[in-house]
């Protein structure tokens, strides 16, 4: 580039620095105006603009091109297919760590923790267990997350007496105002035969485990508070859990519904 | 049979915040990378990063400029500790040529030689330029962003933002008019190109 050229363009950069948002409608009416009018005696700018138009149109096929959500695209990666990796990754019982957080942040919980100790020994609270979910609870919860925003499995049924038959297991469908039996399929909890009976109550999905009675009393926990209360109870998360010995064999209510609410459709 | 859209407070969350941009997070995804399964990797790892932190996103305006940076993020990440880094571009020497060229050249062939090239081609050379000029020239030139909405979603001024799609798009006409021997270098070493990297 020549002295001249080099002044030239120095004198011009600021005009150069507007054609860029010219192009792409960025400037205010006024602004515009103005450009429009040096683009008439500027040939360098006016070719500035060329070159920046023509990117751009090229730019913009490829984009159409390239856009998973375009019809006519070439989906080497589908949002379906991320989502699906996604579902199964996040909704597994063994969800990923969340990694630590600020030093500050752990103080507050150790002090939050020593707080919720002294507080149990004082008032009596139900042991960690007792809130956390024993092992068959959490199988069941994270059973219960998995199945609740899917489909129902393909082995689904209304015959609950064959299922019965086929676990070995006294499976009795809840049946009351409001509450809609949907099927009920084989599962597992704890790696035992257990059986899933899905039940739609209101706008929430609710579903019953009934496993056999040595996997329900397995835990003491499970078995003082049923010896205490008659039922045991625990929340994760969002879901809540009441559970309730059968005959030779116990059932697990697991739902987004307060446990209150719970209990009652099982009486 | 289904369940009839019963979901956890999360889950309902994250479809109303998230599951609407993943499409236009792999769009990113693949533009930036040009690998497909890479590209689902980054995605996903981005959900999940949002899916943990969603308390933190405070309304569904904020949401896709807040997933773009955390894919961004992502992306700049794998960069850094599992890619080969970035072959540098002789920035200012494709700058000089596009003013040399801009003070002389007649209008036309530029503009042709530009429209004839291969979409794997421009995908390419977009990917070798630099990424604060590239993710700035992607957003505007292939997704439609706005100069405020770049703006906001890289957490840039507006001044650099309206400097980066311009300098940008000089940088991809000079890559794009170059010899196609230097072209097919693209992905190979940068080392013998690399004599300035602004």
């Amino acid at each position: 580039m020549s002295d001249h050229d080099h002044r030239s363009h120095e004198a011009h950069a600021a005009w150069l620095e507007r054609v860029a948002p010219y192009l792409d409608d960025e400037l205010s009416p006024d602004e515009r105006r103005v450009m429009a009018h040096h683009l008439t005696a500027c040939e360098p700018c006016r070719r500035e603009l060329a070159r920046q138009q023509a990117v751009r149109r090229r730019l913009e096929r490829l984009g159409a091109a390239t856009d998973p959500s375009a019809p006519h695209a070439t989906r080497a990666v589908s949002a379906e297919a991320v989502e699906r990796h996604l579902r199964r990754r996040l909704l597994s019982p063994a969800r990923r760590h969340t990694g630590p957080g600020p030093l500050w942040g752990w103080m507050g919980w150790a002090i939050a923790a020593v707080q919720a100790c002294v507080l149990a020994v004082v008032l009596g609270w139900p042991s960690w267990e007792a809130r956390q979910g024993v092992p068959m609870v959490r199988d069941a919860v994270a059973d219960f997350r998995q199945r609740v925003s899917g489909m129902l499995p393909p082995q689904a049924s209304r015959d609950t007496a064959a299922l019965a038959r086929t676990l070995a297991l006294p499976i009795e469908v809840i049946d009351g105002p409001g509450v809609e039996f949907l099927g009920a399929w084989p599962t597992a909890l704890q790696g035992q035969p257990a059986a899933a009976l899905a039940y739609r109550v209101e706008a929430h999905t609710v579903v019953q485990y009934v496993v056999s009675g040595p996997l329900f009393f397995n835990r003491a926990s499970v078995r003082e508070a049923v010896a205490r209360e008659g039922r045991y109870v625990a929340h994760l998360g969002d879901q809540s859990v009441v559970g309730w010995p059968g005959d030779n064999a116990g059932s697990l209510l697991v739902g987004e519904l307060p446990s209150e609410s719970l209990e009652r459709l099982r009486l | 049979m289904r369940f009839l859209g019963h979901f956890s407070s999360r889950e309902r969350r994250y479809r109303r915040l998230v599951q609407p941009h993943v499409t236009h997070l792999v769009h990113i995804a693949l533009q930036r990378t040009g690998h497909a399964a890479l590209a689902e990797d980054l995605v996903q790892e981005s959900c999940i990063m949002a899916w943990e932190k969603l308390e933190g996103l405070r309304s569904a305006e904020a949401s896709r400029p807040w997933l773009v940076r955390i894919l961004l993020r992502q992306i700049a990440d794998h960069r850094r500790t599992r890619a080969r880094r970035q072959a540098l571009l002789p920035i200012t020497d494709i700058e000089e040529a596009h003013w040399e060229a801009i003070a002389g050249e007649a209008p036309g062939p530029f503009e042709q030689a530009v429209a004839a090239q291969s979409d794997g081609r421009v995908a390419a050379l977009l990917r070798r330029l630099p990424d604060d000029f590239a993710i700035v020239v992607e957003l505007h030139d292939l997704m439609g962003y706005r100069y405020r909405e770049i703006a906001e979603t890289l957490e840039l001024p507006l001044g650099t933002v309206t400097s980066r799609l311009a300098r940008g798009r000089r940088l991809l006409a000079g890559l794009l008019v170059e010899a196609p021997e230097t072209v097919e270098g693209i992905g190979a070493s940068g080392d013998k190109e690399a004599r300035h990297h602004e």
